[in-house]
């Protein structure tokens, strides 16, 4: 298994797909600092909280920015990037021919398919670390440290280092929604021979189950859909934290991944190589 | 005899490669119908086919990448199915094209081939590309490389695991001539002197006739005949007879017993008889009025054995 896994974690790491998602970050963070900037983010949240709040200073820091962009990232540009890398793990390779080249040597299916999901947990984890660092870094950069000021569920101000510890943990709890966009991505992969179709049919997907999630009609099913999970980690943002309310929708995003992954690795098990 | 350090003992089967049965459907369509071969040790085995045979489908049959719906495959003395890393742990195989990583190097792309097989030496890399005359090129990325580079280094990472037996798949299969010829000598060179077993799909018949001992020929999904190549064609022997005049011959001749068949081909004769009744068909010609000028034993090519044996089929 480890030399499956450094096998995989070697031609992702050669393979310029996996490096559009960090450009992308990088991208997106630019429109983020020019609004942040330019946009009199100050005035609008003051006019958001009411006049019945003084606030001296600035919302804007590193920590605001870094919370900030957790919304559109985690929400569509994350799972876009991670289905580019995850979809491509079988379905890019039977295109290119190579999974033939992989599967006549001496090594089982499954433990292949493992690998290949590891490499695509590693990479989910390494971009949604990535995404917090670069704003927390860029937003260091531009507007300095200070306490986060949060307008959900109420008004919260935590201190930088309950906002730092409260961001960290955050962004680790996405990294299971993210690790279950790779899984279906991955299942997706093994079902079609492109690529392109396996990360068109995974953010479709995404978007049917938020549309679910959106709509009151659908209540009985939400509970159950993976995307109600994935947001999870806004939980870190209330006070007080609900732990048990994480450990349900962590169970359901585990449960979710075992689900795909299984059935990735029950379909790759068992099929006809014809690419 | 000093033996290699590094070449793990040969298995003790002779023959390298079983199948039995092998039967595949898709849909309602059985491409592969039944399909046994055996491969021995040091054969260079052809397998032969016209499009759409079933060539391929037992190709990925045999190296475990589609599952048959009947039938077993052994290799090396393992079942395939049960026992699949056992059975391609000695196996060189390319299927189709060179499937190789692009945006890799030629090393890279042996060191990531040869992880999977339990790794190998960056000497031994040097060595399998010096063997298929790739050395100096193996830091260039792959997608800089000619296809018949490509299929070059496609046949050094087959060579990786120190195989026993290599399965090609058309390894000539898009190369200019100077290609063709520099693969088919590579080939001759791992049978003769590396002593890998090579077993070779290929529609290309002067190709498996200059470079195979061993063929199978395959035609819709069936075996049609398997054996030793100068044994089946010893079996496909003709005289050729030129002779005046020719209707006259071709009378005589079909009066005879033991002609099987005359055929007239361009104002000679092409008959179908043993090749000792060659003084007595002289004979009787002479007696019966005709000239004789020549009466010459031959043989099928591989090429005519093989299109006989389609068109008797259809």
């Amino acid at each position: 298994m480890t030399h499956l896994l450094r096998v995989e974690i070697l031609k992702l790491s050669r393979r310029p797909r996996t490096y559009l998602g960090y450009a992308g970050i990088l991208l997106l963070l630019v429109p983020m600092l020019l609004g942040l900037l330019y946009g009199q983010p100050d005035r609008h949240l003051r006019h958001e909280i009411g006049p019945e709040f003084h606030v001296v200073g600035t919302f804007v820091n590193a920590l605001f920015m870094a919370r900030r962009m957790m919304e559109p990232c985690l929400w569509f540009f994350l799972p876009l990037f991670i289905a580019m890398v995850a979809g491509d793990l079988v379905a890019g390779e039977a295109a290119e021919g190579t999974l033939r080249a992989l599967l006549v040597r001496p090594v089982r299916r499954v433990p292949v398919l493992l690998a290949k999901f590891t490499v695509a947990v590693l990479h989910a984890t390494a971009l949604t670390y990535f995404l917090g660092l670069s704003a927390l870094g860029l937003g260091a950069l531009f507007f300095g440290w200070g306490d986060l000021i949060l307008i959900e569920h109420g008004i919260y101000v935590l201190g930088s280092g309950e906002a730092l510890a409260r961001l960290a943990a955050a962004y680790t709890a996405a990294i299971p929604g993210m690790v279950v966009v790779a899984a279906l991505a991955l299942f997706l992969s093994v079902l079609v021979d492109n690529s392109n179709g396996a990360i068109i049919a995974t953010m479709m997907l995404l978007f049917v189950s938020f549309t679910l999630g959106g709509l009151p009609y659908f209540e009985a099913i939400q509970p159950y859909l993976f995307t109600t999970h994935m947001g999870v980690w806004s939980s870190l943002f209330e006070d007080p934290i609900p732990w048990s309310e994480i450990a349900r929708s962590m169970a359901w995003l585990a449960a979710y991944c075992i689900a795909f992954v299984g059935a990735a690795a029950l379909v790759f098990s068992r099929k006809d190589i014809l690419s | 005899m000093i033996a290699d350090p590094r070449k793990p003992e040969r298995s003790p089967t002779d023959i390298v490669l079983r199948a039995n049965g092998l039967c595949k459907r898709y849909g309602k369509r059985w491409v592969v119908d039944g399909v046994s071969l055996e491969v021995r040790r040091g054969d260079v085995f052809g397998f032969l086919g016209p499009n759409g045979a079933g060539k391929s489908t037992t190709m990925r049959m045999l190296t475990g990448l589609v599952r048959p719906d009947a039938g077993t495959v052994e290799l090396l003395g393992h079942d395939l199915h049960r026992r699949p890393t056992a059975a391609l742990a000695r196996v060189g195989a390319i299927v189709e094209a060179p499937a190789l990583y692009p945006h890799l190097s030629a090393d890279r792309n042996l060191e990531v081939f040869s992880l999977l097989s339990g790794g190998a030496s960056p000497e031994r890399r040097a060595e399998v590309l010096r063997l298929v005359g790739l050395e100096g090129r193996g830091h260039d990325r792959v997608k800089s490389y000619s296809h018949g580079m490509k299929q070059r280094l496609a046949i050094a990472q087959a060579l990786l695991p120190l195989p026993e037996l290599i399965l090609l798949d058309e390894p000539t299969n898009g190369l200019d001539p100077g290609g063709m010829v520099e693969v088919r000598q590579l080939l001759r060179h791992l049978a003769s002197q590396e002593g890998i077993t090579l077993f070779l799909s290929s529609h290309l018949l002067s190709e498996v006739e200059q470079v195979c001992n061993r063929v199978a020929v395959i035609d819709q999904g069936h075996v049609l005949v398997q054996g030793e190549v100068r044994e089946l064609l010893r079996e496909q022997t003709f005289l050729q007879i030129t002779a005046e005049p020719v209707e006259l011959a071709r009378q005589i001749l079909e009066t005879l017993d033991y002609v099987r068949q005359v055929i007239v081909q361009e104002g000679t004769l092409r008959i179908d008889a043993p090749l000792d009744s060659a003084a007595a068909i002289n004979a009787a010609l002479v007696h019966g009025g005709c000239r004789v000028s020549a009466l010459v034993p031959g043989r099928q090519s591989l090429e005519e054995f093989y299109l006989g044996l389609l068109e008797k089929r259809s």
